[in-house]
């Protein structure tokens, strides 16, 4: 007989990636959508696998190719422990099944086991596309002996969970810590990017005190990873480079320890705070106050907005690419400029190269910043409410879509003015700068509720979920991110001409998914 | 000649090529009636009153909600219509008056208006106390009558509901009832599906049953039932059709 909690996890796969559906399902336009969403996703794969090579290749024309296992272990780990963090207390309590799940004749460490489990695998397939190319254009350049391949393999598959167990038990800590008050989703998200942005500012003023001024150089970032943000990751160079084979053990021994110390951690507290996650401040009287009117359009749009604040784990996935618009407006603010000289560019000669790369970095950071493109889905099971109001899908599309292009916006612009400001840019790069914020903003927000609707996923059971890993929000992610890299990249090369036809092309595609959403129809 | 309110012509709705879940019905509903829907598990009614509620496509015939048609013109239709499903999903991130207000500005009532109908609805379904609350916290029953005080705010010409009397105390069931009445005498129209057989028995003018996505009669509720209970004639209709 099977164990219960690899039952669980069964069933939760089955759920989150819709095979279930899929194979049972006789309806042949959700065939037709399942397969059109694994060609999407097939897509996003290949051109995560096209910058893995390029980066890989990188690596080892600069004679770094023996450290690429490690580098990889290091950036997947770090991107996974950010992520759970964010996820937060989502991963093992806020869940919509989860009184049923209890009332299973299951112990509290096989729930969490199964939980555990799927965010692992969730996880492993990301580190999986990522590394696995990596790892070939490794082997291809540093030979392929067993020993490598055993060390390799096993690094990419018990990677995860250091970053998971300890992102996890962090973002169940906070939520635990704030459920009792009243403004706790708000709160939890805030401390989540405050905890964030503490460990990477640590992390970062040791790698630059350590003197490695030169961020441009791989060597550099890989000595800021490894040596500084995830130091386990140097076990795996010490079986790689240094021979010493207990390197490698130690790495999967830490990981597997990580996930099973939280497992039986939490597994003790388990009933406790998800009791206190569930406990509801007792109902005050309410007292009449005066209510304010809006328009169905206005309803609908603050409708959104409360919708985005209230839950942390769709917050901080929705708009983590706001946040490091602002966090990076905030660092440039106060950076030291002059490190751009030692790397031989000049901020009056090379001002068209910097703007073209700044406005491709806008488009990328829009486009990991897509809340419209969970936001149909998210409406769940009371989708039904909403499409029997009397307005329009249009209406209601570009009300979900209106808090992605507001938040781009504010935050693109605010980043585009210091940056500016900071560099001393000339008027075209200002143009520059702000028209891709205010074209690349409405296009992210309207493809990714177009995408939403050819793509809903209703059945979810954790918003998080949705938030993070649903087909809508990796193909805007990584179809932005493509863009940008490349406008970024080339416009560095070429300049103003680069950034003008990334602009063009967004602009473009902003009226063609404006047009789309006219067509689309909104059933339960 | 009473005004019809919702015409259901031919409505055919096929959800796999092997099974038609509604096949052919038709039925008008007129101002002034409260009129039940019953039938098995399985039957098409909640098919029928999502299609009515312009939610969900259908392959064959037209429903007419007050002379506009849903197919053509949804929006009109739902203007003058509320649905309120057998288990009502609310925003659960917003609280009690929160959904409220949001319900009245989607249908435009009027400020003055909607403050008078929350107070009056919410008191007479004595949820005024928590209309502060986050929807999150209620129970089933409360949910079930926001979403009430929510269908009833705009004073809809239909009012669809899909078991309106699962989940809500005797008092509450009691206050329903007496709004229904109310809002008919007015001129609305109530069309609901039920499993509870007395209760369509006492509260309508107008009964359909349905099986298998077929009507199997419809009609006055003292014409369909005779001289016998509505629980008789419902197992005996179901019986005949099945030979």
């Amino acid at each position: 007989m099977r164990a219960k909690w690899a039952l669980l996890l069964k069933v939760q796969l089955l759920g989150l990636t819709g095979i279930g559906k899929l194979r049972r399902s006789a309806d042949p336009k959700m065939r037709r959508r399942t397969v059109g969403f694994l060609a999407a996703i097939g897509v996003v794969g290949l051109i995560v696998v096209f910058y893995a090579v390029l980066l890989a290749i990188g690596y080892c024309e600069q004679g770094l190719g023996p450290v690429l296992p490690s580098f990889i272990a290091a950036l997947t780990s770090l991107i996974v422990f950010a992520f759970s963090i964010f996820q937060g207390g989502a991963i093992l309590f806020s869940v919509k099944d989860r009184d049923f799940v209890l009332s299973l004749p299951l112990s509290r460490r096989a729930v969490i086991g199964a939980r555990l489990a799927c965010s692992y695998l969730t996880n492993l397939f990301f580190v999986l596309l990522v590394g696995l190319p990596v790892s070939v254009v490794y082997f291809a350049h540093e030979g392929i002996t067993a020993a490598s391949f055993f060390t390799v393999a096993l690094v990419l598959l018990t990677s995860p969970l250091l970053p998971l167990a300890v992102g996890a038990a962090l973002g169940t800590i906070l939520s635990a810590l704030t459920a009792g008050l009243r403004h706790k989703n708000l709160l939890q998200s805030i401390l989540s990017v405050a905890f964030f942005v503490a460990v990477m500012a640590a992390s970062f003023s040791l790698s630059f005190s350590s003197g490695s001024a030169d961020a441009i150089d791989l060597s550099a970032m890989y000595d800021i990873l490894v040596g500084s943000i995830y130091p386990p990751a140097v076990l795996v160079q010490w079986t790689l480079t240094g021979g010493k084979v207990w390197g490698v053990f130690a790495f999967a021994g830490l990981s597997l320890a990580a996930a099973a110390a939280f497992i039986l951690i939490v597994g003790r507290f388990y009933d406790r705070i998800a009791a206190r996650l569930s406990a509801h401040p007792s109902g005050r009287g309410y007292k009449r106050k005066e209510i304010r009117a809006a328009s169905a359009f206005g309803a609908l749009v603050a409708k959104e907005f409360r919708r985005l604040i209230s839950c942390p784990g769709y917050f901080l996935n929705g708009i983590s690419g706001s946040i490091l618009m602002v966090l990076g407006a905030v660092f440039l603010l106060f950076a030291d400029l002059s490190a751009l000289d030692q790397a031989g560019i000049s901020l009056q000669s090379d001002a068209p190269k910097l703007a073209s790369a700044a406005a491709g970095a806008l488009i990328l950071l829009t486009g990991l910043s897509c809340p419209a493109a969970s936001a149909l889905s998210l409406e769940g099971n009371s989708r039904g409410l909403l499409f029997s109001m009397p307005v329009s899908a249009r209406k209601i599309l570009l009300a979900k879509a209106a808090p992605t292009f507001l938040i781009n916006c504010a935050a693109g612009t605010l980043l585009a003015v210091v940056f500016c400001i900071r560099t001393a840019m000339p008027a075209a790069g200002w143009a520059l700068c702000l028209v891709s914020v205010f074209l690349a903003s409405p296009c992210v927000a309207l493809a990714g509720i177009y995408f939403n609707a050819k793509f809903p996923k209703y059945d979810w059971t954790s918003e998080t979920q949705v938030a993070k890993n649903s087909a809508p929000v990796m193909i805007v992610s990584f179809s932005a991110m493509l863009l940008g890299i490349a406008a970024a990249g080339l416009g560095f090369l070429y300049g103003y001409p680069v950034a003008i036809v990334a602009d063009l092309l967004a602009a473009a595609l902003a009226g063609l998914f404006f047009f789309l959403i006219r067509k689309v129809k909104l059933n339960v | 000649m009473e005004k019809p309110i919702l015409e259901i012509e031919g409505l055919t709705k096929i959800y796999t090529k092997a099974k038609r879940a509604v096949d052919g019905l038709t039925l008008t509903v007129c101002a002034g009636d409260i009129y039940g829907f019953i039938g098995q598990n399985g039957a098409g009614k909640t098919t029928t009153l999502r299609a009515v509620a312009g939610i969900l496509p259908f392959e064959e015939g037209e429903i007419r909600i007050d002379g506009h048609s849903v197919r053509s013109d949804p929006v009109a239709c739902k203007q003058v219509t509320a649905y309120i499903p057998d288990n009502p999903d609310l925003y659960e991130f917003l609280t009690g008056i929160q959904f409220l207000n949001f319900i009245a500005d989607m249908f435009g009532v009027e400020k003055n208006l909607r403050s008078e109908r929350i107070e009056r609805y919410a008191n007479l379904f004595r949820i005024a106390d928590d209309l502060g609350s986050l929807i999150g916290t209620y129970s089933h029953g409360m949910k079930q009558k926001t979403a009430l005080i929510g269908a009833l705010l705009h004073e809809p010409k239909l009012i669809l509901l899909d078991e309106p009397f699962v989940g809500l105390d005797p008092e509450a069931a009691f206050r329903l009832k007496q709004v229904f009445r109310e809002l008919c005498d007015k001129g609305s129209a109530i069309f609901f599906s039920t499993h509870v057989l007395d209760v369509a028995e006492k509260l309508c003018n107008k009964i359909a049953i349905i099986k298998g996505g077929r009507l199997i009669a419809s009609g006055d509720t003292q014409t369909v039932r005779g001289d016998e209970s509505l629980e008789q004639v419902f197992l005996e209709v179901l019986a005949d059709d099945a030979r």
